[in-house]
This record gives structure tokens, C-alpha cells and sequence, in this order.
């Protein structure tokens, strides 16, 4: 256990004595020692930060911190949006008719490698890649967290232009 | 001619540079701009305008009339 974890709980303990016999305390630390997993230390952590009444001042900076931090998840999440939408434009710019059908219809395109191999490259980011004819799957994606699509228009570029690249980094299953 | 580049990053997805090949000051920026993005690992395809033919562009190409740059690729 760490000690400022420790020291945590002397310090609760400490606050609930009038309101706890040293039995109860007792059972309660037995309990927490058995199982002082992360979780288990945050869960009665928050429990006794919630009991604990706050003044107005602490009231009203809690909910400018998760205001502010629900601000900042809001707009990740339509920043992510916008790119996801910018990058399937920028994939469905790169595929044929025919590609854009499989798309649409299936969730999937193919891809013809100058090596004569068909590919099916699905809707995701990892394990996507399936070759037809030995149904072997490819997982190579790109390093960054780039939206699927991207993912997606990469493999293809590999497969096309780069294709032993792509074999010689891929994992094969 | 008017000329673009497609990057694909986490956060624009496709972030676009365009330049008018016609226009040398347009065209170093957007050289700049490439060779930054190839320092960082990333990949170029000179392809057309629909996208497929594409081929390994390995130095910038003023007269590209369409790339499209990839991160670098791990296997998972």
C-alpha cells in the first residue's frame, strides 16, 4: 500500500470517530486491506469526498471544473466528427463507382494489388485487410489515431502502389 | 494549374494544401509543407484526380495535381 494511501485512511478514519465505534473502523480497514485494489480505493475515496459537505465556494468551483472539463469533451467529440466526415470524403474522392457501391451496400471495398491479389479492406482500424482467395487477414494501420476512413484509403494506397510493404509489415492471421 | 495535397492527420482527418503550380511563392509553401510532413514519417502518392494510378512520390512535384499523404503505417 502506498503510504500517502495510508495516511489517507488514518486521516478518514480519524474524521468518523464520533460517529464510529473502533470496531466498526476495525472491520472497515480488515475489509479494505483484503482487497485494496485502485478501484476499491477511489470507490471509498469518492464516497467519503461526497459526504463531506461543501461549502458554497467549493460547490461552485466543482461545477466550473466539470463544466469546463464537459466543454472540453463536447468539442473533442465534434472536432473528431468534423475529421471522421472530412476524411470519408477524402476516401469515397479516391474510390471508384463500383468501390463506392461495396461501400455503401456492404461496409467493404476491394482492392486490386498490381500482383494480381484481391483484397477486402472493411470499415475499421485493425484486422480489416482480407485477402479472397486464401482469406488470410492483414492487420497494418497507421500509427497515428487517424479516423477509420483514413485507415481505410491508406491500406488501400499500400495495397495498390505498395503492396510488399504492406505484406512485409502486416501481422497475418 | 491548381494543384492539392491530402493529409491525413487524427485531427483534420483530411487536411487539405493547395497551391497554384503557376505560382512560386504558393509552391514553396506548399514544398514546406511536404517535407515537413515526410520528416514526420509520412508517406506520398502522386495519384489522379479520382484518386487511383497512384504512385510513391518520394520529393515534392510542383505539378502533382493531386497527392495524398499517409502516417507512417505499424502492423497491429
Amino acid at each position: 500500500m502506498r503510504p500517502d494511501t495510508y495516511a489517507t485512511w488514518v486521516q478518514w478514519n480519524e474524521n468518523q470517530t464520533a460517529a464510529s465505534t473502533a470496531n466498526t473502523i476495525t472491520n472497515l480497514y480488515g475489509d479494505y486491506q483484503t482487497a485494496h485494489t485502485q478501484a476499491l480505493t477511489a470507490e471509498y475515496w469518492y464516497r467519503w469526498v461526497n459526504e463531506q459537505e461543501e461549502t458554497a465556494e467549493q460547490r461552485a468551483e466543482r461545477r466550473r471544473v466539470q463544466a469546463a472539463m464537459d466543454q472540453r469533451s463536447r468539442d473533442y467529440a465534434a472536432a473528431r466528427k468534423a475529421a471522421a466526415e472530412r476524411a470519408e470524403k477524402l476516401l469515397e474522392s479516391c474510390l471508384t463507382s463500383e468501390q463506392r457501391g461495396q461501400l455503401a451496400k456492404h461496409g467493404w471495398f476491394t482492392v486490386v494489388a498490381r500482383s494480381g491479389r484481391v483484397y477486402q479492406i472493411k470499415r475499421g482500424r485493425a484486422r480489416n485487410v482480407i485477402e479472397m482467395r486464401t482469406g488470410r487477414t492483414y492487420c497494418c494501420h497507421p500509427i497515428d489515431n487517424v479516423p477509420d476512413a483514413d485507415t481505410m484509403l491508406a491500406q488501400k494506397m499500400m495495397l495498390e502502389v505498395e503492396e510488399d510493404e504492406f505484406l512485409r509489415m502486416a501481422n497475418v492471421s | 494549374m491548381t494543384c492539392e495535397m491530402a493529409v491525413m492527420t487524427p485531427a483534420d482527418g483530411d487536411l487539405k494544401i493547395i497551391w497554384d503550380s503557376d505560382k512560386p511563392v504558393e509552391v514553396e509553401h506548399a514544398r514546406k509543407s511536404f517535407d515537413e510532413f515526410k520528416r514526420k514519417g509520412y508517406a506520398a502518392y502522386r495519384v489522379n484526380k479520382s484518386g487511383d494510378s497512384g504512385e510513391v512520390m518520394r520529393s515534392f512535384e510542383a505539378d502533382a495535381e493531386k497527392v495524398i499523404l499517409r502516417p507512417q503505417m505499424m502492423g497491429g
